[in-house]
């Protein structure tokens, strides 16, 4: 074969290549899905995307979501209310979202970027909303890559890196929805925060690590289990505010650049959380590692006596 | 619109704290602080962004204005300075600056529902010292409403914020992350 003639044919191949890529994606538009409606493949979403109550959106295994970076609060967006939305493109879901992936074929929401960044999109937003199941999924560069008001979503076996955020909850005031979220086999990584624990939330058997200010937030819980997780080098490991009660236990905490646990301001009662392995079997070290009334008297007391002398075998993804 | 406000549009963001969300849901607010352009604004409006992030978890953005000097806040918490504060109210002057800030905090509470938290131990502009002036922080009452504990939080720091702090602040930030520098500071001082 010429020269000429094989460059020319190594052209057309990039030139067709290049074009099917282009048009194989799907471009969605600011709009509200009122219908069940599936994606599968490449998909480029533009703008704000709600799916309205009674609508469910299935999302295929092995489906790439890309998100555009948009102005905050800007014309691409569906709703500006700031106490419940995202500031850049979200899917809102008060209908159904089953984004299941599989452990071979993986589901992508990402920044469509070239540079991409923590909070390039807004994250999946569940308000009102029950049956949602977010599994084998990566989810990256989101504000909030799971965020959820009153709602009940199960997030298990996915990657949640280089997001704001990773997951969040809380109940909202008069929401007759109360929130259900077991949050279980993530790997939770290089986020700026891991997982905010509300009420309604379970977090079981994650790899919550690297995450630059904390692993673990617990907020305004009244009851939250967090068991058996290896919550490892990140800022801050646990860190509590105005909680009343927190099953804390069987977990590895450990490396944490600042501290194991902090006490926040405004979180003025005591805690026990025993059955915990801190990365040391002295007691004065572990205590060293500690933000609570022992150095602001304002703050409630963390105790930690009766840890665990080695890690937990078996925590962690399973 | 109101000057005030047009002023505070085009004021520049000046920087966002990094350690929670790059935007933020109400999983947890955005909290803004207005500074002027001054080096020692800037110094202290970074120890306290940085002390309100690591003590509440809330995101803290700084933005720079040259706001009004008259003791309010168009924002969530501002830095104002005694003196031009009272200039606002007018009336007789008081000469200490116990009994001034008294008469400032009472008059911004009553007539324009502004909180005067604990005064910082610094006092500005340097760059006029003849008219320097014990420095405030205030708060609208409707911002501390959002932010249940924002003024403990602002009043444990404001005791320690001198002006000795202030330089070596101001000196750590040249060349320097002023988040990782204003860290490094509080962490010396055990605040956090």
């Amino acid at each position: 074969m010429n020269k000429i003639l094989f460059s020319f044919l190594i052209g057309a191949a990039a030139f067709c290549g290049l074009q099917a890529a282009s048009a194989a994606e799907t471009v969605i538009s600011k709009g509200v899905i009122d219908k069940n409606t599936t994606w599968s493949g490449e998909i480029l979403v533009k703008g704000d995307v709600e799916v309205a109550a009674g609508a469910t959106l299935t999302i295929m295994p092995g489906t790439a979501v890309r998100f555009a970076k948009i102005e905050p609060f800007g014309p691409e967006k569906l709703n500006t209310d700031k106490d419940n939305h995202l500031p850049r493109i979200e899917i809102l879901v008060r209908g159904t979202l089953y984004a299941q992936g599989t452990k071979e074929q993986k589901i992508t929401f990402a920044s469509a970027e070239k540079d991409p960044k923590p909070g390039d999109w807004g994250g999946l937003n569940f308000n009102s909303s029950v049956g949602n199941i977010v599994e084998h999924c990566v989810i990256m560069h989101a504000d909030t890559g799971v965020h959820v008001h009153s709602s009940q979503v199960v997030v298990a076996s996915n990657e949640l890196r280089h997001n704001g955020t990773a997951i969040g909850n809380k109940n909202l005031k008069d929401n007759p929805v109360k929130c259900v979220i077991p949050v279980l086999n993530n790997l939770i990584t290089e986020n700026g925060g891991g997982v905010i624990v509300g009420n309604g939330m379970s977090v079981f058997r994650n790899e919550i690590s690297k995450n630059e200010f904390f692993g673990v937030y617990g907020k305004n819980c009244d009851y939250a289990p967090v068991r058996f997780n290896n919550i490892s080098g990140n800022g801050k490991g646990v860190i509590l505010y105005a909680v009343k009660a927190m099953l804390l236990s069987d977990n590895n905490i450990t490396d944490s650049a600042d501290y194991s646990l902090s006490m926040l301001e405004g979180q003025e009662l005591d805690m026990a959380f025993p059955n915990n392995w801190w990365g040391t079997a002295d007691e004065q070290k572990i205590r060293d590692k500690v933000m609570d009334k022992a150095g602001d008297s304002e703050l409630g007391a963390a105790d930690l006596r009766n840890f665990y002398t080695a890690a937990v075998a078996g925590a962690g993804i399973l | 619109m109101t000057k005030k406000t047009m002023s505070l549009l085009t004021g520049s963001v000046l920087l966002v704290a990094l350690a929670v969300s790059p935007g933020q849901s109400c999983v947890g607010r955005v909290l803004n602080l207005t500074i002027d352009g001054s080096a020692e604004q800037k110094a202290v409006g970074q120890l306290m962004a940085t002390y309100i992030n690591e003590r509440t978890g809330t995101m803290v953005t700084l933005v720079e204005n040259q706001q009004s000097a008259d003791g309010t806040c168009a924002t969530d918490v501002c830095i104002q300075y005694l003196k031009p504060a009272l200039a606002g109210i007018g009336g007789d002057q008081p000469q200490d600056e116990k009994e001034g800030y008294a008469k400032g905090k009472e008059f911004y509470l009553e007539n324009k529902s502004i909180v005067w938290l604990k005064p910082f131990a610094f006092k500005g502009p340097v760059a006029n010292q003849a008219e320097a002036s014990i420095a405030v922080p205030v708060s609208p009452r409707e911002a501390l409403g959002k932010f249940p504990v924002l003024d403990r939080v602002i009043n444990k720091l404001s005791g320690m914020v001198s002006d000795s702090l202030v330089q070596e602040m101001i000196q750590k930030s040249q060349g320097a992350d002023p988040a990782a520098a204003a860290k490094e500071l509080l962490k010396a001082q055990k605040l956090i």
